[in-house]
């Protein structure tokens, strides 16, 4: 007797269409489409925009690791946004231009609708991204302190509260690092209290051990992670040891950290950093020293006019999924009369040949224009979408 | 040292037979089980066609082949069998893929699965609007005009 193996629900002689394929499989299909893609895609059917609006998508993306890097920022800029917004930058590869006859148009600025705390905006340091979520963390560092977190989900852009912290914090430093925020509060002096993480799981709130912080904390330092280590800057060098909650002071080796770790960008474990003659430089650990980023496109950026680029402009140095994202400010412009700022953002290629790192360009404009004084760049992170 | 190789005979619903290599049969999770458990010498895959099963079997066929003499798949293989595959689904026709689909899916073959949605994605994502894809796809769009219109309001950010 022969087995016999049926697919079921397929009539005979009937040739398959989209539409009778089951959920599982179009989510299979949608999820590797571009998300710059979906607005259309909703258009479809509204089966189409159901498979795309559920959560199951997010999670179908992420397992095929097909999600996307997405930029946004929070900017205050008075008079004209007069409380911290935050804007997402999306943009369409060149090739997905539509040919329209009139202004190319290669990124859309989305506004972020606001938190119900509108007030409620933290420093840099305490922006912290997991997945396709940003955790504001506690109060800014020249506000009132508060416990409170509140997490932006950047696929539907909907804000909710997070779990409070134990305390009220302002300027904290956050660090998301194996499946924990960790975060450190730099003037609290009460030692019990100063550092905490949150495990993204759980989402519960546990104080840390923090043995050895006396000996730096009364004085000036930073907090950088690098390789998946913490490390406190200050006239030496500290590493937080995570499994016996102690900071201990790292060879010298290690102290040239110091120096390589003060203002640059880590992008799969390579550190760079813009010199002040506009280069772009990474850190060669065997040579133990900075070498240029190759490529035309380097100094055509350097040098080209319409950027008006130099490092000290420089807003946002960002891991971009590999790739460099460099926001810069350049001086201010009269236009009619009226002063003005632009914004300007570029997404840098980085490629290895033979030992050297390559850049190229592989976006750039001007996204946004601002008021010459009053603006402030609040935050600036790289979300997973 | 040679092992003799086990043959396995698989039938079409249309009665096309297919005798394949055991190794083959194992890249669908389904039939793997279904060998092992009834150990017949010949199995009918009823309601898949002899034209989407002899694309199974060669996809299948291939990709053993590879696994087998790749060993830890160096990167020269892994791009040959890239190659291969795009070769595989180039021209093919959507409703040949639909069928593999189908077919790849009852019989638990992940990475046909995969390589099939993805030709599907491509076709979509050539697309150049909501429109064009349904009459790619043929899909009879469920929306009112109100409705639809609501859905362009929400996203007016991104058709700028």
């Amino acid at each position: 007797m022969i087995p016999e193996v049926s697919i079921p629900n397929q009539k005979k002689n009937q040739p398959l269409s989209f539409s009778s394929l089951p959920d599982e499989i179009i989510e299979n299909i949608l999820a590797r489409i571009s998300s710059s893609n979906y607005p259309n895609l909703s258009l479809v059917s509204k089966r189409f925009l159901s498979i795309i609006s559920s959560p199951e998508l997010y999670a179908t993306r992420s397992h095929i690791k097909t999600t996307e890097p997405c930029l946004y920022f929070c900017l205050e800029d008075l008079p004209n946004i007069s409380s911290p917004k935050w804007f997402s930058l999306r943009m369409k590869p060149a090739n997905e231009t539509p040919n329209n006859d009139d202004i190319i148009v290669d990124y859309s600025l989305v506004p972020v609708p606001s938190s119900h705390h509108t007030q409620h905006h933290v420093d840099y340091s305490s922006t912290v991204v997991v997945g396709s979520e940003i955790y504001l963390i506690g109060g800014p560092s020249n506000g009132p302190p508060s416990s409170l977190v509140r997490i932006l989900e950047c696929r539907s852009h909907t804000w909710r509260d997070g779990p409070t912290m134990s305390v009220a914090r302002a300027g904290a430093s956050a660090y998301f690092l194996h499946g924990k925020i960790y975060v450190m509060e730099k003037y609290r002096k009460d030692d019990d209290n100063w550092m905490e993480a949150l495990d993204v799981k759980t989402q519960i709130w546990s104080p840390l051990l923090s043995h050895g912080a006396t000996e730096f904390r009364s004085d000036w330092f930073l907090i950088r992670v690098f390789r998946g280590i913490i490390y406190a800057i200050a006239d030496k060098t500290y590493a937080y040891d995570r499994n016996k909650g102690t900071w201990e002071v790292v060879d010298t080796y290690h102290m040239k950290l110091r120096y390589i770790l003060l203002d640059c960008c880590v992008i799969e474990n390579v550190i760079y950093r813009y010199q002040c003659d506009g280069f772009l430089l990474w850190y060669s650990y065997k040579k133990r020293k900075w070498i240029r980023v190759k490529g035309s496109d380097m100094e055509l950026l350097r040098t080209h006019k319409t950027y008006m680029f130099s490092a000290e402009c420089v807003l946002s140095m960002r891991s971009y999924g590999g790739k460099l994202l460099v926001m810069w400010s350049p001086k201010f412009v009269i236009n009619n009369g009226v002063p003005e700022r632009k914004i300007w953002c570029a997404i840098i290629a980085l490629e290895w040949r033979r030992n050297k790192v390559w850049g190229k360009i592989e976006w750039v404009n001007e996204v946004l224009t601002v008021s010459t004084r009053s603006y402030k760049l609040l935050s600036c992170v790289v979300s997973w979408i | 040292m040679e092992n003799e190789k086990k043959m396995i005979t698989l039938k079409s619903s249309d009665d096309v037979t297919f005798e394949v290599e055991e190794a083959v049969v194992l890249e669908s999770q389904f039939l793997s089980h279904l060998v092992q458990d009834c150990p017949a010498p010949e199995h009918k895959i009823k309601e898949v066609t002899g034209k989407i099963l002899s694309k199974v079997v060669e996809y299948c066929e291939k990709h053993v082949v590879v696994v087998v003499d790749g060993g830890d798949s160096s990167s020269s293989s892994g791009d040959d069998l890239k190659k291969w595959d795009d070769k595989f689904i180039k021209e093919m026709d959507l409703s040949t893929v639909y069928d593999l689909i189908a077919a790849a899916n009852y019989l638990n073959i992940q990475a046909l699965l995969d390589l099939m949605c993805q030709r599907v994605a491509d076709v979509i994502t050539a697309c150049k609007d909501h429109k064009e894809i349904r009459e790619t796809l043929g899909i009879v769009s469920d929306y009112t005009a109100e409705e639809e219109a609501e859905v362009l309001k929400e996203n007016e950010w991104a058709f700028d």
